[in-house]
């Protein structure tokens, strides 16, 4: 792992990200309904900053240039790029009837390509639902081993408009108030805008390594996963390989009642109830295709300071959960214990699963 | 070596009946035309083909119909909703074939096709010998195929080094002229080099 950057409602770079997920801050606002109308009630989501002359590709190109600047990025080989997302892309035209030649996704990595004068050898779209950024990490690293690429960007960017906000919130999946993964009175998601770049390398730059990434999708229903969490163990098997369980967990943990009681199966399943759990969503909301690598930078975060980050929102843990979460007020908040490997999973409509697995190269 | 064959089955839809594999979907009388094509098309590949060991989506125009139903009647249909994700039709087709699996749903228009090929030969080795590169496409009003592409591996030296049905491939320009030319035909039988 050679470097990262991002953008979220905490504001601009990595560090304010971190600040407000040690500090556990919710950054989540009533949307600005100004830009684009939506019915009352007006949720809580956690956007970045509004531009008012700019169109949602503008918006996520541009936030996706800024990340980029933040990791410094310099290289004299073959690059790849892949841009991963779910529907943020479609915001600016499914409005105006008139319809798009082309997936919405590639426009804004032609875009990002043409900002940022970067010459890619190869480059593609991941369009994996939430997982899409895990999905991305996943084709990277056969990149980087199959090919003769020697770095490889991941980008994931997503945003929050009409259509998003109609179809979380008419699957009933929106949170009335707060985000509170993991917790007893959990209530649902909450939406969230971010951009965010990784830049993986063959080569030793970084003092951080992805040991592995794996996807699995299973047969059992459009949106909810099975309640047994076979597709998630067999992605987090695939990422782990044969190492040993991580110190920390970064979960997807959007709050809903379903996919959090999944995550907390199979996690204690596999490594035991002693195994510690955290989540980003509280704060910075759900950043849909951008979730997966937000997760991975707070992981690498993580890991690089060697101190873990409490669940924004959440205070009282659900009672049948068996995994060690950490809370700010409740019995987890003194972490002890080394803090060397991470896994990030992730979960995604039509019933993807994935598991991202990463440590310090000590 | 690296072989591909390749499928492709036309339907209408809304169907006109109802699908001998409905008992294997759940709510499949919800499913969008994309999704449900898949589906279709599976209860027939599985027959013909072996099950494979990566699943790669290539449709061109992502979900880009799905997604002006959904918006065009009122936003507020959770069945419509869930098919405006493009990797979601992949669901309906694993859950007739129940398989279990790693899944990449792929973009690159106008390039979709040809770029999800490149992936899936990229992929192809002994440790993962069959992948299928699947998508579905419009036709006309109300009539759509579903396509599929086995890229498989093998280490044997006797077979011919492309197995591709090129004569149907180039009678239908209409269809493929977009997904597959003679050039990436040629590029997709190489396995790019390696540094291991």
């Amino acid at each position: 792992v050679a470097g990262y950057g991002c953008c979220s409602a905490a504001g601009l770079g990595v560090e304010r990200f971190w600040q407000g997920l040690v500090e556990g801050r919710d950054h989540s606002l009533p949307l600005d309904t100004s830009r684009w109308p939506v019915k009352p009630p007006v949720p809580l989501t956690a956007c970045t900053w509004a531009e008012e002359s700019s169109s949602m590709q503008d918006r996520l190109v541009s936030r996706l240039v800024l990340a980029f600047q933040e990791i410094n990025f310099h290289s004299s080989g073959k690059l790849g790029v892949i841009f991963s997302s779910s529907k943020g892309c479609v915001e600016d035209f499914i409005w105006s009837g008139v319809g798009l030649d082309s997936d919405p996704l590639t426009p804004c990595l032609k875009e990002f390509l043409k900002a940022t004068e970067i010459h890619a050898g190869r480059s593609l779209c991941v369009s994996n639902a939430c997982a899409s950024s895990h999905s991305a990490i996943f084709l990277a690293s056969q990149w980087l081993t199959k090919t003769d690429l020697t770095d490889v960007l991941v980008l994931a960017a997503d945003g929050v408009g009409p259509f998003v906000v109609n179809g979380f919130r008419c699957l009933g999946a929106l949170s009335t108030t707060r985000a509170r993964p993991f917790a007893a009175n959990r209530d649902g998601l909450k939406l969230g805008e971010a951009a965010a770049v990784l830049w993986l390398s063959r080569r030793e730059i970084g003092s951080l390594r992805l040991w592995g990434a794996g996807v699995d999708v299973e047969g059992y229903a459009v949106t909810r996963s099975a309640v047994s969490g076979e597709s998630l163990k067999r992605a987090i098997s695939q990422a782990q390989g044969t190492r040993c369980a991580p110190d920390l967990i970064v979960a997807h943990g959007t709050g809903t009642l379903p996919n959090d009681a999944i995550e907390d199966q199979v996690f204690v399943d596999l490594f035991g109830p002693g195994i510690r759990v955290t989540a980003t969503k509280g704060s910075i909301g759900h950043t849909l295709g951008a979730s997966g690598l937000l997760d991975m930078i707070a992981a690498s975060e993580a890991l690089r300071r060697g101190r873990p980050f409490a669940l924004a929102n959440t205070e009282v843990i659900d009672e049948s959960f068996g995994a060690c979460y950490l809370t700010s007020s409740g019995r987890e908040t003194n972490f002890t214990g080394p803090l060397q490997e991470a896994l990030v999973t992730s979960l995604g409509f039509g019933g993807v699963h994935a598991g991202v697995r990463l440590g310090n190269v000590s | 070596m690296i072989s591909l064959r390749f499928h492709r089955h036309s339907y209408l839809f809304p169907a006109t009946e109802e699908p001998s594999w409905k008992h294997l979907v759940d709510r499949w009388y919800q499913l969008d035309a994309f999704a449900y094509g898949l589906a279709d098309a599976a209860s027939r590949w599985q027959e013909k083909t072996r099950r494979p060991g990566l699943l790669i989506l290539a449709s061109p125009g992502a979900s880009n119909e799905s997604d002006f139903r959904f918006a065009s009647t009122g936003a507020s249909s959770p069945s419509k909703f869930v098919h405006t994700l493009p990797n979601v039709r992949a669901s309906s087709l694993c859950q007739v074939m129940n398989w279990t699996g790693p899944l990449l749903c792929l973009q690159n228009d106008p390039h979709t096709c040809q770029t999800a090929l490149k992936e899936a030969v990229l992929f192809s080795s002994d440790h993962c010998p069959l992948i299928w590169v699947a998508g579905v496409r419009r036709l006309s009003e109300g009539i759509y195929e579903s396509y599929l592409f086995e890229c498989s591996y093998s280490t044997s030296e006797e077979a011919p080094s492309l197995k591709f049905p090129w004569e149907e491939l180039l009678e239908d320009e209409t269809l493929f002229s977009r997904m597959v030319t003679e050039t990436s035909m040629n590029y997709v039988c190489q396995h790019e080099g390696s540094h291991e």
